[in-house]
């Protein structure tokens, strides 16, 4: 079976030719704009394509010696590390990945498993069957997927809600109450979808009945917390859902079926779930990553063209509405057709997309399509939070796609020693880490194990203190309150696609007196070394509007820089300054 | 169904005429439900959003004795026969400053909808934006302070509807720890007053002469920059600044993020900041509910009772109007993990201050709060009150850049009976 489905993934794969069908995806799309009686813009010039695609591609600008090739860079940025960082953070917006999740559960292991599936480009289809089918012990090598579960513990019926806003883009939450009085869902079709997946637990305490939770109560009052925390981390498991069906609740307002009545899980639309025993999710996981399912490959292409294009073909992204399997527009439909072919392999659709005319026209600052659909050009838009804030750390640092991965053989290691001594294991190791607390660093490098669980515990990764010059993927999920991320519109994680580019007035404070000056303009940082040391005005002119715009300063520009240059140290500081508050270099076009 | 132009063009008939278009037969009950002009007299609002929906049974309108109550009960509090949930002791002590509506009802029950509907007045649509109230009332009335921004969020979600389609110095400013204050409101180390107008002059320079389009994240970022420079400039920055309080009043708001919102709230309308919203979240209680609201209301109160007094000692409360509201309630019946699930048909909320009449509740659900049972408030009806209480024209009707006009509260009517 599984031989049989990597060989299909292989044969779809090759039926995909990039630069056929980004030649295909741009007759569609001209076609579209012919009927929307709209001109196409013109191609962009180099270096503005260039600045476009390492932000979207990248996730951050390019030093200046990156700058320097602009060839063929759709090709060497996809799945390039710094692609893998602004990866991660595309998805951790779209799954809410957080570094804790409810009930203090751990996060961690989830990040780790994203990462993983970032890296190694694993299929979106596969991810997505790991999600809706993860089960078993959280902190365990390949736990990390039970976070899509966590994430939502004890609330069965929004996570099926999510679960379809997520995958198929499709919003049903309407439907948790009533029918869906804009759309064809009825109060049916939400239970029968969510009896799927609503018998699924979390368990803090790994599992209901094994006592643990009765003998924490009896633990002394100091340790009571610590001990409980501890538990949670070491025990937090997500059980396998056994039934598939839901009771119709006391409020239900419809004259079909009656309060109590089962209703057994069955497909959103057409086809039906294929029949499969045990855990229900299987059933689900099969429907919804079919191929014949209509939405799941639609509303993940309208993600990535979103990201590529800077507007879905249809918006809000994950607002596809209808009957789901009625047609869609040849150029949806040809989008959906190319996600397939690809084998749901995430860089290969980025890639294409990036190679179509389409995605080289100069951009485009006239109204756009409330629905969606296509622009003439790249819609000039403010840089997305993680973008903004990673540019900096590019200027500011010398290996900004420096990474940090999670040591998952390590927590798991130190996961089982705890667990083997129950509940007196877990009351001793609160004891210690309370002591190492108190302890401070000292006491951490005298015992590492513990350390280890004191790490588990917190938010962030191994060396991402608080104020770490790290790009947003290495920071806490998502960075803390008040954090520069966050002022800029880093999403909190508590809905899908929660990031903003709403401007507000603390990011100009942040811009103006913060972190440009506290970071960038450091003499500490890339930037600002680079440019002490060249010797020549203009070379430092050439170098500091490579590095922050991404183009040549006009002659304009350089009489600007040379009379400041002219004033020395300060001089140059405030030009760097200045271009990093311009209004250009927050945009993205 | 909802013809935007027809309203508004109904809506212009009747501030026009001074008179309603309601058939005469609605108007028995409660004549003055709809005036032109209302005249409130708080000048500031505090508006307590209690994120991921508030369990109403355990908070503002308590069922003793039903099966529904659940394990959090109902105690009694300074007003005669009005009772609330059994974790707000210090509340209750207050109930005469505070009115309470009880049948409340939102069309909305999911958390990005409902809150985005509480906070417009609108439901989500498409890419339209609508502004929050904090934002039309930042547009609709006159500046108080001329350095502070008209409207802060305090420790808000990421999704904040902002300045909608309003001009972005409309949209709140955010502070997401209220502990640390407003970051970055001083120059770096180093830059003086006339370097870092050297700086604004050579960035006005480079940005006139530079590629940028003339679009609208160009536009907003020029307001927002124009609004930072003054706000750097402000004799009132100390309002940011919760060390300058006693430690007695900074104990009694409480020491979380919370409690120092409305200690920040406090400070900000003092100085003529006119809305202040402070975001208390993990309301959101789907399983073993009793403790987590319990915990919930331990923060609530704390900061909530401590603001009033406090407002009330300083002689603000006549002034400010301090709201507290959720997006949705939750569902009377315990689900089977001893949760509550989200409930929009019927929810509560809390007035106090700024010429509201203490000592009411407004409405009343049914015997299990699970829908209204007589007054039933719609959200905009709420947010046409707090307009009211602020003196905002709600008939006057604004317009989004693709031309639909909107009003501050939509269609709602503002709850007149609950002012003194």
């Amino acid at each position: 079976m599984r031989a049989a489905l990597l060989c299909l993934l292989f044969l779809a794969a090759n039926a995909a030719d990039p630069v056929r069908d980004a030649a295909e995806l741009d007759t569609l799309i001209e076609a579209q704009l012919a009927t929307d009686k709209l001109a196409p813009q013109p191609q962009a010039d180099a270096a503005t394509l260039q600045r476009r695609t390492w932000l979207d591609l990248a996730g951050r600008l390019p030093t200046v010696a990156e700058s320097r090739d602009l060839t063929d860079l759709p090709r060497r940025l996809v799945g390039s590390p710094a692609w893998q960082h602004a990866t991660f953070e595309w998805l951790a917006d779209l799954l809410r990945v957080q570094s804790r999740l409810q009930d203090r559960n751990p996060g961690a292991l989830w990040i780790a498993w994203l990462d993983a599936a970032v890296i190694t480009n694993r299929p979106w289809d596969v991810m997505t069957r790991e999600m809706l089918t993860a089960s078993g012990p959280v902190y365990a090598a390949d736990g990390g997927a039970t976070g899509f579960v966590m994430r939502d513990a004890g609330m069965p019926l929004d996570h099926a809600a999510l679960t379809a806003q997520t995958f198929l883009g499709t919003r049903i939450g309407c439907a948790q109450c009533h029918d869906h009085p804009y759309d064809r869902w009825t109060r049916l079709e939400f239970l029968q979808f969510a009896s799927f997946s609503a018998d699924a637990r979390t368990d803090a305490y790994g599992g209901k009945n094994n006592g643990l939770k009765q003998q924490l109560k009896d633990a002394p009052p100091e340790l009571r917390n610590t001990s409980r925390a501890i538990a949670t981390f070491v025990g937090a498991r997500v059980q396998p859902a056994r039934k598939d069906w839901l009771e119709i609740p006391k409020d239900w307002q419809y004259e079909e079926h009656k309060p109590g009545e089962h209703v057994s899980a069955q497909a959103l639309f057409h086809p039906a779930a294929p029949a499969a025993a045990g855990d229900p999710r299987l059933r689900l996981a099969a429907w919804m990553t079919s191929q014949e399912n209509p939405r799941f490959a639609l509303a993940i292409g309208n993600r990535i063209w979103k990201r590529m294009f800077g507007l879905g073909l249809v918006e809000p992204v994950d607002d596809l509405r209808g009957e789901p399997d009625a047609a869609v527009p040849p150029l949806q439909a040809r989008l959906a057709r190319l996600v397939i072919d690809n084998g749901f392999d995430l860089q290969r659709i980025h890639r294409t997309l990036a190679l179509t005319r389409h995605y080289g026209r100069a951009s485009w600052s006239g109204a756009l399509p409330e629905k969606g659909g296509v622009a003439p050009g790249r819609p000039v838009a403010r840089i997305p939070a993680t973008a903004w804030w990673d540019s900096l750390v590019t200027l500011a640092t010398d290996e900004p796609d420096a990474r940090q991965l999670i040591d998952i053989a390590m927590l798991t290691k130190v996961r089982d020693g705890i667990l083997k001594g129950g509940a007196d294991g877990i009351v001793a190791a609160a004891q210690r880490l309370i002591a190492m607390r108190k302890g401070g660093q000292k006491a951490a490098k005298d015992d590492p194990e513990l350390a280890a669980v004191a790490q588990m515990m917190r938010p962030s990764r191994p060396k991402a203190g608080k104020d770490a010059l790290l790009r947003a993927s290495q920071l806490p999920q998502p960075a803390p309150p008040g954090h520069p991320l966050r002022i800029l519109g880093q999403s909190d994680r508590e809905l899908i696609d929660n990031a903003s580019l709403q401007p507000n007035t603390s990011q100009a404070l942040l811009l103006m007196n913060g972190v440009v000056d506290g970071e960038v303009l450091s003499l500490r940082s890339r930037l600002m070394h680079d440019l002490n040391a060249l010797n020549d005005p203009e070379a430092r002119i050439t170098h500091l509007w490579q590095a922050v715009l991404v183009r040549r300063a006009t002659d304009a520009e350089r009489v600007t820089a040379r009379n400041e240059l002219a004033r020395g140290r300060d001089g140059l500081a405030d030009l760097a300054w200045a271009l990093l508050n311009s209004s250009e270099f927050r945009l993205v076009r | 169904m909802n013809d935007p132009t027809r309203r508004a063009i109904l809506l212009r008939a009747a501030g026009l005429l001074g008179v309603s278009l309601l058939p005469p037969g609605l108007w028995s009950a409660d004549p003055p439900a709809v005036t032109a002009a209302p005249v409130g007299s708080a000048k500031s609002l505090i508006l307590l959003f209690m994120a991921g929906g508030m369990s109403h049974l355990d908070t503002f309108d308590p069922k003793p004795g039903r099966e529904v109550q659940g394990p959090i009960g109902a105690i009694p509090t300074s007003v005669d026969g009005v009772m609330l949930g059994q974790h707000l002791p210090n509340l209750a002590k207050q109930m005469g400053r505070c009115a309470l509506i009880r049948s409340l009802t939102s069309t909305q029950g999911a958390h990005e909808q409902g809150v985005y509907y509480m906070r417009t007045s609108y439901t989500m649509r498409g890419t339209a934006r609508h502004p929050a109230v904090g934002a039309w009332a930042a547009q609709l009335l006159p500046r108080m302070n001329p350095t502070l921004p008209p409207f802060i969020a305090i420790g808000s979600d990421s999704r904040h509807p902002g300045a909608g389609f309003l001009p972005a110095a409309c949209g709140p400013l955010p502070i997401g720890d209220p502990a640390k204050g407003l970051q970055y409101a001083k120059p770096a180390k180093g830059i003086d007053g006339a370097r870092q107008d050297h700086r604004m002059a050579l960035l006005g320079d480079l940005d006139a002469h530079g590629t940028a389009p003339d679009a609208e994240a160009v536009r907003a970022y020029h307001e927002l920059y124009a609004e930072a420079v003054k706000l750097m400039a402000s004799q009132d920055l100390a309002a940011f600044d919760l060390s300058q309080e006693s430690e007695a009043v900074r104990d009694s708001y409480g020491d979380d993020a919370f409690g120092h919102g409305c200690l920040l709230a406090r400070r900000l309308v003092e100085r003529g900041v006119r809305t202040v919203e402070v975001t208390l979240g993990g309301w959101d209680t789907h399983d073993d509910s009793a403790t987590r609201i319990e915990d919930r209301c331990n923060i609530l109160d704390r900061g909530l009772p401590a603001l009033l007094s406090d407002l009330a000692s300083r002689g603000l409360l006549a002034t400010t109007m301090v709201a507290v509201v959720s997006e949705f309630g939750r569902s009377p019946k315990m689900n089977v993990r001893d949760g509550r699930d989200h409930h929009p048909k019927c929810f509560s909320a809390l007035l106090a201050g700024g010429g509201i009449r203490g000592g009411q509740v407004y409405g009343a659900s049914d015997e299990d709060g699970q829908a209204p049972a007589r007054d039933t408030v719609q959200v905009p009806d709420f947010n046409a009150t707090l307009a009211y209480g602020l003196g905002c024209d709600r008939t006057r009707m604004l317009h989004a850049p693709d031309g639909r006009p909107f009003t501050m509260a939509d269609k709602g009517k503002p709850l007149v009976s609950l002012f003194a």
